[in-house]
């Protein structure tokens, strides 16, 4: 059986609605339902992750939140302040927040109101064999026209029906119109929709390797900045870490192309950049700590739960001071300032003053990635199970060298092959950043047991070192492995065909 | 997709009107649903206001699935379909007769509907024979509404001694309380001597009540004219109660 499909005309105004209704009148009987004015709100978080992974999310007056997607809608219940996947009950709708939005907070895109009321056609027996459904949207502010759509739905089994008032709507409507979608209401709004993020920079592989690489800068500046407002408001953690790394990836590509530029330049950039991110550290590193409550509460037994509470209690208040720095920081004049200076640098044209920067930065990319590999390989291969820790994190931080150079310049090589040369090299990645993590949470919790005196906090630190020492040492066991798996024949064969040159 | 019925070999014991509320309260609360009208009487269909295809097509019913899902037509209430009866229904045990592997027939049909529906509500008509075990077999749950009278004492334990018999898995009849009047002395007798005989009753009582006999005149659910009413209670809480049933069967 074929499926009726619905259809939909554009109303010009509700005189053309009331000549349809009274030509309806001639063929069914009627049975009209109006509608309440409703209020929405579309969220999403600061990248549009939902949007983009075909989700539209909308809360109403009452706090209801509507997830749909072309496979249905999930409704669910929360709290005025619900912004994260955590703030919601256990569900699929959590699961699918949790998957799209990760640490991001939602947020209003846009608010508008929707009527909608139908009008059932009835047959002698008074059962509904089709509806006509008007729809109207109508932006917050009310001068703007809100436009409105009528619609005919079919009911299954009563396809004659439909067909006859087709016929009639037909007569007194224009052409149909699409659906009336939310697509178009953004576009009454005059809301733009936000590009998916992309790891492109608009380089070409004959371009001189200094201004491809300042052009590159510009763009993960002000990526880096863009962030600033997300930080202040406090929306979520993600606005300073992905403020970070971007920070961090212009520094990376300056540091890994340093022979474009002339060693004053060079150092000036390079100082620059890190005077931006260092003050943002401690806030960050509070950020992670906080975050993972949840996974540090799980490894201790529950009789530690207390001194653990407190510690948390305590690092949330330290966060808090640490934050407002960064906000004064942010505010101030001189940072401002140093803003402008690097942005004045990336903007500037490219000076050319060592032989490598009029080279294609193809050439430079292929050998600056083809010499890192191959030093990864060399210095992987030195690693088995007694090697000390130190050369260990030197590898982490070579294939953390190499994983930047073929990100950064991903747009200059086959895209699939690139991806799958990625994905090898995160798979050992994981292990090597795991091993790295416990350090660094190790040392975050070493270096806080000083600011303590409770003997119940004590032990929770002492505790959970004691734990993540162990989940290192596991960690560890699997680094020679996995670096066996990356360094095999046919991802080394992969390396050559693409970078050697 | 789970398969329930409403199914009691007595008549006038409150099926249909079972089968249509519950049908309407699973719909409503999301749930894809079709209801099943299999008693050629066709109560249900007329409480849905759904009349049937004129053409003459109970011959085609066990034929294929395919056949079945061109008379499937909307309710009034979203996510709630219907099949109407058909008249040519009444000869579904001639017909069955005839069919080899006749019992497992209409589960076989009805698999085809999990595509796009979550729950079958059939509603039988009250009778035992090819049909009614051809619903035994197609059915995650019989629901099994009972007078709390001798005579219905009678006939619910001649349902389980004929599942006995013929090897139908017993946890799969749920009986409940229907048109309960508690001011009979007889029903307050009956209701205490089947609970202690039967543990699988389940706990919400149908009362008794003008606003389901009401259904006819107003051929809707009871909920659509008798919201607050206790009727429409006991209604829904036979469903939330069926839920958890439903789910584990």
């Amino acid at each position: 059986m074929t499926e009726l499909q619905a259809k939909h005309w554009l109303l010009p105004d509700n005189k053309v609605l009331r000549q349809l209704e009274s030509s309806l009148k001639t063929r069914f009987s009627m049975q009209k339902k109006p509608g309440n004015k409703l209020k929405y709100q579309l969220q999403d978080d600061y990248d549009w992750h939902l949007w983009h992974a075909g989700y539209r999310l909308f809360k109403t007056a009452q706090c209801e939140f509507r997830l749909e997607s072309p496979k249905g809608s999930i409704c669910e219940i929360a709290g005025e302040n619900a912004r994260f996947w955590w703030d919601f009950p256990d569900g699929e709708f959590k699961n699918i927040l949790k998957r799209c939005i990760k640490l991001r907070a939602l947020g209003e895109i846009c608010r508008f109101e929707i009527t909608e009321s139908t009008i059932d056609l009835l047959d002698t027996e008074r059962k509904t064999v089709a509806r006509i459904k008007t729809t109207t949207f109508f932006t917050e502010d009310a001068e703007t026209p809100g436009q409105q759509f009528l619609s005919l739905i079919p009911l299954r089994g009563y396809q004659n029906a439909f067909n006859k008032a087709l016929e009639l709507c037909q007569a007194q409507l224009n052409d149909d119109a699409p659906e009336p979608s939310l697509d178009k209401l953004l576009k009454i709004l005059g809301i733009k929709l936000k590009e998916k993020p992309t790891n492109k920079y608009g380089i070409t592989p004959s371009e001189p390797c200094e201004q491809a690489v300042l052009q590159m800068c510009k763009s993960m500046f002000s990526q880096a900045c863009k962030n600033e407002a997300g930080v202040i408001l406090d929306t979520d953690t993600e606005f300073l870490h992905q403020y970070r790394v971007a920070i961090r990836k212009a520094r990376s590509l300056i540091n890994l192309m340093k022979k474009a530029f002339s060693e004053t330049t060079h150092s000036q950039l390079k100082t620059e950049l890190a005077a931006l991110a260092s003050p943002t550290n401690p806030l960050r590193d509070l950020d992670v700590f906080l975050l993972d409550k949840s996974y540090y509460q799980s490894l201790l037994p529950e009789n530690y739960a207390p001194g653990l509470e407190t510690l948390f209690d305590h690092i949330a208040k330290e966060r808090q001071v640490a934050y407002k720095r960064v906000v004064t920081l942010f505010k101030s004049r001189a940072y401002r300032q140093k803003c402008k200076t690097l942005e004045v640098l990336f903007s500037s044209a490219p000076s050319f003053e060592t032989e490598s920067s009029h080279k294609p930065v193809l050439t430079m990319a292929k050998k600056r990635t083809y010499n890192r590999y191959r030093k990864i390989c060399v210095l992987g291969n030195e690693i088995n199970d007694e090697t000390p820790d130190a050369d260990v994190h030197e590898l982490r931080i070579e294939c953390k060298k190499l994983r930047y150079l073929i990100e950064f310049f991903s747009e200059l090589f086959p895209e699939k092959r690139i991806s799958t040369l990625a994905k090898s090299l995160k798979t050992l990645q994981t292990i090597l950043g795991n091993f790295n993590d416990y350090s660094v949470q190790k040392e975050f919790l070493a270096a806080h047991l000083a600011k303590e005196k409770d003997a119940e906090v004590i032990a929770a630190i002492n505790g959970l070192i004691a734990v993540l020492h162990q989940k290192q040492l596991q960690e560890r066991a699997r680094v020679c492995k996995a670096f066996a798996e990356f360094s095999n024949t046919s991802i080394a064969t992969e390396f050559e065909q693409l970078f050697a040159q | 997709m789970r398969v329930i019925s409403c199914y009691s070999m007595k008549g006038g014991v409150g099926k249909t009107a079972t089968a249509v509320n519950i049908a309407y309260w699973a719909a409503k609360s999301g749930i894809k649903t079709l209801l099943i009208d299999l008693d050629p009487q066709g109560a249900s269909s007329f409480y849905f206001r759904v009349k049937p295809t004129k053409k003459n097509w109970g011959s085609k019913f066990f034929k294929a699935y395919k056949e079945l899902v061109q008379h499937v037509k909307a309710s009034d209430y979203e996510n709630l379909d219907i099949i109407p009866a058909h008249l040519s229904f009444r000869n579904f045990d001639t017909m069955l007769g005839d069919y080899n592997k006749r019992t497992a027939r209409l589960r076989k049909i009805l698999k085809g509907m999990s595509k796009e529906y979550k729950l079958v509500v059939l509603d039988c008509p009250p009778t035992i024979g090819y049909l009614s075990e051809s619903v035994f077999t197609a059915s995650d749950l019989i629901f099994v509404p009972v007078i709390p009278t001798t005579l219905s004492e009678r006939t619910y334990e001649q349902l389980n001694q004929f599942f006995k018999k013929f090897n139908y898995k017993r946890n799969r009849l749920v009986p409940f309380f229907s048109m309960v009047q508690m001011q009979k002395v007889l029903h307050k007798r009956t209701m205490e001597t089947m609970r202690s005989r039967y543990n699988n009753f389940m706990d919400t009582i149908i009362p008794f009540s003008i606003d389901i006999e009401n259904m006819g005149e107003h051929r809707a659910p009871v909920d659509t004219y008798a919201r607050s009413r206790p009727a429409n209670k006991a209604y829904f809480s036979l469903w939330k109660e069926m839920i958890p049933l439903i789910k584990k069967s």
